[in-house]
């Protein structure tokens, strides 16, 4: 197992150089620089010019870019153009809440899209099935950044229960920090639990229909065994394969909810070193990011193995 | 419930961008009586953008500029009608041939690290400015810096530079002083460290900013109260938080909630609907900044000075100003704001505000270009910019123009329209020049290339007279010239002034808009 970890690990390097590779190419396609950025919005071309020379901008491209390599080979991952701080530490500063976000809104989906999905197909063409694919419908339709604002808007605004925005690290306050992730939490879980909701059906039904799960009844196991071992467990292959899934797009929606509570995570991190043109920024998180990606996939099929003993790696 | 679930998607402003006057009518509900103000307490203002350095003399962004203002101070601050005032500086004074400057430093004024400001700090600033500054053009007359005693400087300086002074008060990209330490440090690697009425105690870049009133600061003695950016200032609150929230309903909600206690900027329509809440209270910014068409002069078919009095004389700025602003616009043919010193006036032009499509197909005629195609780019990144874009879009296609519209986000608005081709019509808002009065819009409208890509000696003889007299009437009479060939060869089409709205709880105190939030002076009741 450890050679099969290791062999994915080496394979993904590839990947992630090809990745900051694209970045490094589609952002300089696209006008403007930092120096553009920082020098403010009526500077003059001088100004400008001046900032580039500050920014060490006005090294050819090619450069630039094997500068970045030769740095990343080293671990380093550079310097923010306008953050004043290393990339790294700009990262490392904002992943806890990210990562926050999304394992918070992971839960949730998982808790609640796995217990909708088993209600639905253990109780299909019924009332349970249909409110629960309403329900899930409903999840998949919505726009989160439209849930983020009405969850404000109801549960701040109105009824003053949580916090509209902001983030407290759960070192300095546990509390405070769960508080204000609840409605972050709940708006990037919605979608996903709609998602999860149909496959867990879908997966639960096909099992349902299988001759062990009829021994099993006949042999007089509960209900409740039936679904939640023998069933569930059977099913739990493609949702696992989803819920890798689910986790990657949590981690891409969370530029979106990030922006509408004002949480100081990597995805808005992300997207305002895209407008400044903060390209060792993007780079480097998107080297991050894509790391995270590939761990989980990583994951995923390990836990495969563990799930259906069939399934060896190699 | 319909009107307040309108306050949650509608998006406003990025603030930060645009800018504001001095010289503001400012319009406040009735102010009830105070009693006097009470240190302590926490503050929390949510501007709309992010926040991307706080070394004041690597960035001209506004957002910067709001924080930067409460942790430094200049030698020079504007006041509160935009005039040039001593801060750090206790006076000044030209030498006979105007050669060299000499500053008299204010004494027992402390940075941040308990240290004397003295004058190798000063010495050590303007130099790391001249160094590494988007707006270093500022110091270029300056040769060296000669420290004659811990608190006096010369600046020698190679030619004459009568408003080198006055220019340094500019907050623009804040000439503020730090410790000498901090002189060889890069752009944005400084320790921020400044001498202001607040220190910074925490920054996360996107996020926020925590500064704490600082115990020892040494208002200036030579003002009886806050002024402009200068004067005699207090800081009242313990600690000041300024939080980056970028979507004008989660501001609002913020407000509405009480965890933020003055927005910076809100849209104009959910500003009417928070008339009724009495915990609120809305301020009005007119003018913030002003919307402008920048006109390529040098790209056909706008290099042919007919075209572009075509464009002139079709626009029809009432139109575009009340839509673009949600009506919240004035009417000013001017580069300068009429309450400004350096408004040319009388109040009328008749070049602007033509809305005269036959005069304008004329025109054209005239040219030889019945139908000329026009680039016109609009800053993506600002609704005002955008929409205004749109209506100069349709008048220009009603007047015989075909328009390619292209919106864009603001970097790449910026950098296009500093190219010599690309785009003939450019519309965004300018908000820092028209504050400062005349000599900010030297960096956009002299020497070649400037931002209307033309070279134009008429136009650089202008800017001699401005920045080369000694006394302001001749300066004044430089700027009037200056505006004339503007509107006569149609370089630049001046489109409106706009406001924004602020907002504040009730119960805060003092606060008086300006061209950013100032949170010194300020108060809870």
């Amino acid at each position: 197992m450890l050679r099969f970890i290791l062999r994915r690990l080496l394979g993904s390097i590839p990947v992630l150089l090809l990745v900051s590779l694209i970045a490094f190419l589609i952002m300089r396609q696209v006008p403007g620089d930092a120096a553009v950025a920082m020098a403010g919005p009526s500077a003059s071309a001088a100004d400008i010019d001046a900032m580039r020379v500050t920014l060490g901008l006005d090294h050819p491209w090619p450069q630039q870019l094997l500068g970045w390599y030769w740095r990343l080979l080293h671990g380093d991952l550079g310097d923010s153009l306008t953050l004043g701080q290393s990339v790294w530490q700009a990262v490392v500063e904002r992943a806890p809440t990210t990562l926050s976000l999304a394992l918070l809104g992971l839960l949730l989906t998982l808790v609640l899209g796995l217990l909708l999905g088993v209600a639905a197909a253990w109780r299909q063409n019924s009332w349970v099935d249909a409110v629960a694919m309403v329900t899930a419908m409903l999840g998949v339709s919505l726009p989160n950044f439209w849930v983020g604002l009405m969850l404000i808007y109801v549960f701040a605004v109105m009824l003053g229960w949580l916090p509209s925005g902001g983030y407290t690290p759960l070192t300095e306050d546990p509390a405070d920090w769960l508080l204000h992730l609840i409605l972050p939490a709940t708006s990037l879980a919605i979608m996903q639990i709609g998602l999860l909701a149909r496959m867990t059906r879908s997966s639960m039904l096909e099992v349902l229909r299988q001759d062990f799960i009829r021994t099993a009844r006949a042999k007089g196991l509960g209900e409740g065994e039936v679904i939640g071992v023998h069933a569930l467990k059977n099913a739990l292959i493609p949702i696992v394969t989803l819920i890798g899934i689910i986790f990657s797009l949590m981690l891409a929606g969370a530029v979106v909810i990030e922006t509408v509570y004002s949480l100081p995570g990597v995805g808005r991190m992300v997207v305002s070193a895209i407008q400044r043109r903060d390209l060792p920024v993007v780079q480097g998180a998107l080297v991050l990011i894509g790391m995270i990606f590939v761990l989980m996939n990583l994951l995923v099929d390990l836990l495969y193995a563990m799930i259906d003993p069939r399934v060896r790696l190699q | 419930m319909a009107g307040n679930l309108s306050i949650l998607v509608n998006r406003g402003l990025p603030a930060g961008i645009g800018a504001v006057a001095a010289l503001v009518a400012i319009t406040l509900a009735p102010q009830p009586c105070r009693a006097d103000p009470k240190p302590g307490g926490t503050i929390t203002m949510a501007q709309a953008a992010n926040i991307n350095t706080l070394d004041p003399h690597f960035s001209g962004s506004g957002q910067t500029r709001n924080i930067a203002t409460h942790i430094y101070e200049g030698l020079m601050a504007l006041d509160e009608n935009a005039n040039a005032i001593t801060d750090l500086a206790e006076g000044f004074s030209y030498a006979p041939d105007g050669l060299s400057v000499t500053f008299r430093l204010r004494h027992g004024v402390r940075f941040h690290n308990g240290t004397e400001m003295q004058a190798v700090d000063v010495a050590a600033s303007l130099e790391r400015y001249k160094r590494l500054s988007p707006n270093k053009a500022l110091l270029q007359p300056m040769l060296s810096v000669d420290v004659t005693d811990p608190y006096t400087v010369v600046l020698r300086l190679s030619r004459r530079a009568p408003t080198l002074v006055d220019e340094m008060a500019s907050p623009a990209t804040l000439l503020g002083i730090m410790p000498a330490a901090d002189g060889g440090a890069a752009g944005g690697r400084n320790s921020n460290i400044g001498t202001g009425p607040f220190r910074l105690a925490a920054w996360v870049a996107d996020s926020h900013a925590t500064l704490e009133r600082f115990a020892d600061y040494n208002p200036n003695p030579a003002y009886p109260k806050r002024d402009g950016y200068g004067g005699r200032k207090t800081a009242y609150f313990d600690r000041v938080i300024i939080r980056v929230v970028p979507e004008a309903g989660s501001r609002v909600a913020g407000l509405e909630t009480g965890e933020y206690q003055i927005v910076e900027e809100i849209p104009a329509a959910v500003a009417a609907s928070l008339a009724g809440n009495k915990a609120v209270r809305i301020y009005d910014m007119m003018p913030w900044w002003m919307i402008v068409a920048w006109l390529n002069n040098s790209a056909p078919p706008t290099d042919n000075v007919e075209v572009r009095q075509a464009i002139q004389a079709a626009i029809n700025q009432k139109e575009v100003m009340e839509f673009a602003t949600q009506d919240f616009y004035r009417l000013n043919y001017s580069f300068q704001y009429p309450t400004s010193k350096w408004y040319p006036g009388p109040e009328s032009q008749p070049l602007y505000n033509q809305n005269n499509p036959a005069k304008a197909r004329a025109l054209l005629g005239k040219a030889g270009q019945p139908a000329p195609k026009v680039t016109l780019l609009a800053s993506a990144d600002f609704d005002v910019c955008t929409n205004a874009g749109i209506v100069v879009a349709e008048q220009l296609k009603a007047a015989g123009f075909v328009v390619e519209m292209r919106t864009v986000d603001h970097p790449t608005y910026t950098a296009t329209g500093l190219k010599p081709e690309g785009w003939n019509i450019a519309i965004c808002g300018n908000g820092i020049e028209p504050f400062l009065g005349a000599y900010a819009y030297n960096r956009l409208m002299a020497g070649r290339p400037n931002r209307m890509q033309n070279y134009s000696p008429e136009l650089d003889a202008a800017w001699a007279q401005i920045l080369n007299s000694d006394a302001f009437e001749q300066r004044k009479a430089g700027w009037v010239r200056l505006e004339s060939i503007l509107h006569d060869q149609a370089m630049v089409v001046k489109l409106g002034d706009a406001g924004i709205k602020q907002a504040a709880v009730a119960k805060v105190a003092g606060f008086v808009p300006f061209r950013s939030p100032r949170l010194w002076d300020v108060w809870f009741e």
